[in-house]
């Protein structure tokens, strides 16, 4: 198995007037081609800190990140949102489509980012398919639930076939049957395409649907797991996970 | 079509109308005003090909109406032109002198100013193409007009003007009696001696003499027989009076200047605001765009897109109300508007550079904006 994305010895602060806030200190981590992780830890011990630097959207204090043998971490803020665009799809907990765009709309907007010019209606189509989002291509953000907004939001992170999936809290403003769906989306995707994806969660059954779960507290990694059972059987409600 | 640039427009549609409205606004200013001053100026030449007479002649000093010393010229010298006196000769070469009389009376329809002439009407259908096509010339307390001041212009009852409609001059009610054609000089002619009693109490005192020469290749050698005799005296010559006017409209050149400028810089302004509040609005996408890896230039472009589509969309109406706005202006005063395509597209080029000049600053903002930050914009 080939990494795909690693850290090395990865350091934030943030400065907030005169105070040093150490976000993350001295984080390593490997995800392997792939590879389903969970991350979890309690609010404010870096992991959204950790995803973004991951994807490029911010610069370490110190350490690297290399995505898919690149190292983003020492590039210029160009080549960084060139490796974003070619090898990473973002997936955030408030969805963020564009509300004025279809779902199909939103799809087409990401190709075109990518550079696919007018797009690739067949891929749309599967990816659609793969959400179950068929019969809802043309209807505005608005007009989805939200279960549907947010695979709408991954079909769209999955459209120009990235290496990585990024999701931050992906099912923290959906209600239990939705984040089960959700849920059970991405583990399929991980499953029968191969596809690799790092996701953040506060619930502890969703990270049950990955392969690893690693926790972190203070910019640390303390801990790594690997779900014993097998992830959690199909029609069983997912309790506890708030929105 | 960038559906997300189309779809924003549209999204937002009071935002739309009122940047389109700004960069519309800079079109009509331009295209009217210009078309205005074109107009005006091809209307007089257009009069002046009119007058055959090759020659004014006007008393010393400025031979505008609207100075004041409307009616500074003796008409005594027509007789001393054409006969010479004891103290002159005669001008040799002149087959004709008609003595005009130009006064500046409030509007008949009472907006603005119009100028009224006084002519000699047997002398003066020798030196112009004036002919009555209705009615007859006038006599005493009567006045004559052009076929298009009857059709534009209504009488003191608010009924198109027709033989036997009564019309104020100065002040009083004088009935039309003819019309004629083409249009020369002032569209509201009287009797030369109406308008001096009028005036000048009936002194024998006219604007100019239009002077008409036997042979128009010798028309240099008169005027110069005359600037010899008269020194003092003003001469004109007629084939000179386009390129005069538009000389002393030469500040009309700078007002234009002037409006073209503030055209563009109120297109300029109201983009930028308009752009800067969506870009504020959109803070949020902006960093949706960023995390899908869209490059500065992206958003740039994006961005410029869509004041551009605004802008376009604002030359259209700007275009359409510069139309109406000119035969509204021509319906509802006897001023000539000229709409000309240059000018157009000149306004149009201008529209489209300040909606790009506007848009650069919100766009180039939203390009460097922290994406982390923008994401979490609520
Ligand atoms: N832009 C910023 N400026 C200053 N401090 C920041 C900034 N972003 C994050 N922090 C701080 O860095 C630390 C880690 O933040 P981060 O958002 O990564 O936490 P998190 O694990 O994602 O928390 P949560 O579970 O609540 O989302 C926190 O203490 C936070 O206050
Ligand atoms: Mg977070």
């Amino acid at each position: 198995m080939s990494t795909i994305l690693q850290t090395i010895d990865l350091r934030m602060t943030y400065h907030v007037g005169k105070m040093d806030v150490h976000a993350l200190r001295g984080l390593s981590l490997e995800v392997e081609r792939g590879e389903f992780l969970a991350i979890m830890g309690p609010s404010g011990c870096g992991k959204s800190t950790l995803l973004h630097l991951c994807g490029g959207l911010l610069t370490p204090t110190e350490g690297k990140v290399l995505v898919d043998g690149e190292e983003i971490t020492a590039s210029s803020d160009a080549r960084r949102t060139d490796v974003r665009r070619r090898k990473i799809g973002f997936v955030f907990q408030k969805f963020n489509l564009f509300p004025t765009l279809t779902a199909e709309g939103n799809l087409k907007l990401a190709e075109r980012i990518f550079g696919k010019g007018s797009g690739n209606g067949e891929r749309r189509r599967e990816v659609l398919s793969l959400l179950k989002l068929e019969s809802k291509m043309r209807h505005k953000p608005l007009e989805l639930s939200g279960g549907e907004q947010q695979r709408v939001a991954i079909a769209r992170a999955l459209v120009n076939e990235p290496a990585l999936i990024l999701a931050d809290e992906p099912t923290g403003n959906l209600d239990s049957e939705n984040s089960e769906i959700v849920l059970s989306m991405l583990r399929d995707l991980n499953k029968k395409t191969n596809q690799t994806i790092v996701m953040i969660t506060h619930n502890p059954e969703a990270a049950q649907y990955a392969d690893r779960i690693i926790h972190m507290r203070d910019g640390h990694v303390v801990s790594e797991e690997r779900p014993v059972a097998p992830p959690v059987p199909e029609g069983t409600e997912l309790e506890g996970v708030h929105s | 079509m960038d559906s997300l640039v189309f779809e924003n427009v549209r999204h937002r549609p009071l935002r739309t109308i009122i940047s389109l409205s700004g960069v519309a606004i800079g079109v009509v200013l331009t295209v009217l005003t210009v078309g205005l001053a074109h107009g005006m100026l091809r209307n007089t030449a257009e009069r002046q090909a009119n007058v055959s007479a090759e020659i004014m002649f006007y008393a010393a000093g400025d031979f505008s109406p609207a100075t004041g010393q409307a009616l500074g010229l003796d008409t005594l010298y027509k007789t001393a032109i054409l006969e010479g006196t004891s103290r002159v000769q005669p001008i040799a070469g002149v087959a004709e002198v008609s003595p005009v009389a130009q006064y500046l009376q409030t509007s008949v329809s009472g907006v603005g100013f119009e100028i009224v002439e006084g002519v000699d009407f047997a002398s003066y259908s020798n030196v112009t193409d004036l002919k009555i096509v209705d009615g007859r010339f006038a006599v005493g307390d009567e006045a004559v007009v052009d076929r298009r001041y009857a059709r534009d212009k209504k009488d003191i009852n608010g009924q198109p003007i027709a033989i036997g409609s009564k019309i104020l001059l100065f002040g009083r009610p004088v009935p039309v009696v003819g019309i004629y054609e083409p249009e020369i000089g002032a569209r509201l002619k009287l009797p030369l001696d109406t308008l001096q009693r009028l005036v000048v109490n009936g002194a024998e005192k006219c604007s100019l003499l239009l002077i008409k020469v036997k042979n128009p290749a010798e028309q240099d050698q008169v005027a110069a027989a005359l600037r010899a005799t008269y020194p003092s005296n003003r001469i004109v010559m007629s084939r000179d009076l386009p390129s005069i006017v538009s000389g002393s409209i030469g500040s009309l050149e700078v007002f234009l200047k002037v409006v073209v400028r503030l055209a563009a810089v109120v297109s300029t302004l109201v983009i930028l605001l308009a752009m800067y509040t969506t870009i504020i609005e959109r803070t949020r996408e902006i960093g949706v765009l960023k995390s899908l890896g869209a490059s500065k230039t992206f958003i740039v472009v994006t961005i410029v897109k869509e004041a551009l589509l605004i802008a376009v969309l604002g030359i259209l109406v700007g275009a359409a109300v510069s139309v109406l706005g000119k035969f509204g202006v021509e319906a509802a005063t006897s001023l000539h508007v000229d709409v000309e395509l240059k000018w157009l597209a000149i306004a149009a080029v201008i529209g489209l550079v300040s909606s790009v000049a506007g848009a650069l600053y919100p766009a180039i903002r939203a390009a460097y904006q922290d994406p982390v930050k923008a994401l979490s914009y609520e």
